[in-house]
């Protein structure tokens, strides 16, 4: 090392020494924690609260194809982001293929590096050049340009890409695990914050990763796993252990999207805090604001059911033209009908969904939920959200997403989702296609009724020779409502609640029977 | 002496001392095979840039610069016959002409 070199590094170790406070930017401190560095994965900061410490080595291992890469490039980049310059260390990808291929997450990497806010230090395997290895060897050529990097830099982050690939170039691991432990120290003595990739071990070998790498350079591990469950491919993120450091447990789904890169889903860990309001809001209908007391609460969630054509959507439909008609921005998810469908529908109930488009009060997504993943739904949602701003949110229906995730997947996006939703102070109202025609529930039911706020069934009701139908708000948080069955029908106006069903029973579960057994008639 | 038996290499070595004893070592295998070295040492210390330009990761390295193809052996150049293999240094007798 030059006099300049140990310089630096005394500078480093000096800052190193005096972190802990808060002083340096992107540092979040935690209560009884230590002070974490902000990571750049959507979601990721919340299970880790915070980041990754600062100062510590975490160990990210995963299989090929888990998103390694990309995970370390975003935590490059959003040091870049908040002026904290980074170092990527790569023993497999060359750094021109990382320029392109992390260039398409929106980062001119090319241009930081001009700034000096980035380095790649490329120990990729150079195509052609074979190695013989003739006695002992240590990584001082590997630490002299790191460090060199470093300086150049005045770098606090660092990625190494990965360490699996660093023992495939040479023959005698037990020389490269001492070197690795060595370099581990040295980026450790230097106040860097680092990422390590791995691969993982088989799960039989009782280790996290291969080579057993964690045993001597991690601080803190997270794992990443990629798994087929019935036929679909589910992305999870997990921390095993963040040293000192309060994290949250389990594993986490994530999705790879283009443009934006790893984004976790950080489900329950959203909090609750979101206060309650009065406020009511119309549902755009007369009658059913009559059924609930004066329409849904301005920050509630709410469950439409019924089986197929029973006037969900047309539920969905006026809620929507009843938010756009009293001021309120509407986004409308459609994932069963088209665009052009959706439009004709509310045109022959009377509502112009052309118009409020035009009014920007409405914004329409209309989605085949096979095109993506739960998890990119989710995200795309949230966007959307983010993006519109909407008063009110409308999906219909979450059946139609039910169907391409798997039982535990879709729990955890209905989870995430009405979180989320009710985070923002939005009013949603979200349908499930129950399967039965008659009765019956749905899984998405199951899943989502506790977390709704109000639950309004929509049944078919049959009574000697006729089909009616007929609804019911079977609950609502803090407030009265109807607690009757009424008979409703729909014309070209949308849709009308009549009387209550008497002298039937049944209707809910579908086996609908008579009191006394004469023909039931609609009282009123 | 033969032109084409002289070969330039590129050392790579972490101080003073390591560069001494590749230096020798390396000087010596030539000579045992009547080849004539031209022999540029990097300290990785000093010269960073060199080092990430070799692509370096252990040192001592040498790298057989010419005669093309390049040839690269890591280590301490311990075990003569397969050093002299590696760098292409067994293809010439004792008095530099090619076997």
């Amino acid at each position: 090392m030059t006099a300049g070199d140990q310089q630096g590094a005394r500078a480093r170790i000096a800052d190193a020494d005096a972190i802990s406070g808060s002083h340096v930017v992107g540092v979040t401190e935690v209560l009884g924690g230590v002070p974490k560095l902000a990571t750049g994965l959507p979601g990721f900061d919340h299970v880790t609260m915070g980041g990754l410490p600062l100062g510590r080595t975490t160990l990210l291992v995963g299989p090929a194809g888990s998103a390694k890469t990309v995970i370390a490039g975003q935590f490059l980049a959003e040091g870049v982001h908040r002026g904290q310059p980074g170092v990527f260390v790569t023993f497999e990808e060359p750094a021109a293929d990382l320029r392109l291929n992390l260039g398409t997450l929106g980062w001119d990497i090319t241009a930081w590096e001009q700034q000096d806010l980035w380095r790649f230090v490329d120990a990729s395997p150079v195509a052609g050049t074979e190695q013989v290895e003739v006695g002992d060897y240590n990584f001082a050529g590997l630490m002299a340009r790191i460090g060199h990097a470093v300086d150049q830099t005045a770098a606090q982050r660092i990625v190494i890409d990965s360490v699996g690939a660093v023992f495939g170039m040479f023959n005698d691991p037990t020389m490269v695990r001492s070197q690795l432990h060595r370099l581990a120290m040295e980026l450790r003595r230097m106040g860097l914050t680092v990422i390590i990739t791995a691969e993982a071990a088989p799960e039989s070998s009782g280790s996290v990763s291969r080579h057993g790498v964690e045993e001597f350079v991690a601080d803190n591990v997270v794992i990443l796993r990629n798994q087929l469950e019935d036929e679909k491919r589910r992305r999870t993120i997990e921390v095993l252990k963040l040293r000192g450091a309060m994290h949250s447990k389990g594993e986490y789904p994530f999705t790879v999207l283009p443009g934006q890169g790893v984004v976790v889903i950080p489900l329950s860990v959203m909090s609750l805090t979101q206060g309650s309001t009065v406020e009511r809001i119309t549902t755009g209908n007369v009658e059913v604001d009559a059924m609930t007391n004066g329409g849904f609460f301005r920050d509630s969630i709410v469950l439409a059911s019924g089986a197929t054509g029973t006037g969900k959507t047309l539920m969905v439909t006026e809620f929507m033209a009843g938010g756009c008609e009293t001021g309120d921005r509407c986004l409308f998810f459609a994932y069963e009908e088209s665009r052009d469908q959706i439009f004709r529908n509310a045109r022959g109930w009377g509502r112009d969904f052309e118009q409020y488009e035009r009014d920007e009060r409405l914004r329409l997504v209309a989605t085949y939920p096979e095109v993506a993943s739960l998890e990119d739904h989710l995200v795309e949602i949230k966007n959307e959200i983010d993006e519109f701003r909407p008063n009110r949110i409308a999906i219909d229906s979450l059946s139609a997403l039910e169907r391409i995730g798997t039982t535990k997947g879709f729990r955890e996006f209905i989870i995430s989702l009405t979180s989320f939703v009710k985070a923002q102070r939005v009013a949603g109202l979200f349908t499930s296609t129950t399967s039965a025609l008659l009765g019956g529930t749905s899984i998405t039911e199951g899943h989502i009724s506790t977390l709704t706020d109000a639950i309004v069934l929509l049944r078919y009701v049959e009574t000697f020779g006729q089909v009616r139908r007929g609804m019911t708000v079977l609950k609502m948080r803090g407030s009265m409502h109807d607690r009757d069955i009424r008979e409703f029908t729909i014309d070209g106006n949308g849709l009308h609640v009549g009387a209550p069903f008497r002298d039937v029973a049944g209707i809910l579960t579908g086996r609908v029977v008579s009191r006394n057994g004469a023909v039931n008639d609609v009282e009123g | 002496m033969m032109a084409d038996s002289t070969f330039t290499f590129t050392t790579y070595v972490d101080g003073q001392e390591m560069a001494r004893a590749v230096t020798a070592r390396l000087s010596e295998l030539c000579d045992a095979h009547g080849v004539q070295p031209q022999i540029r040492v990097v300290d990785v210390g000093e010269q960073p840039q060199a080092a990430e330009e070799g692509n370096v990761i252990g040192v001592p390295t040498v790298v057989r610069e010419s005669p093309r193809p390049r040839r690269r052996v890591i280590g301490a150049l311990d075990d003569t016959r397969r050093v002299s293999n590696a760098l292409g240094l067994d293809m010439y007798d004792g008095t530099g002409e090619r076997r």
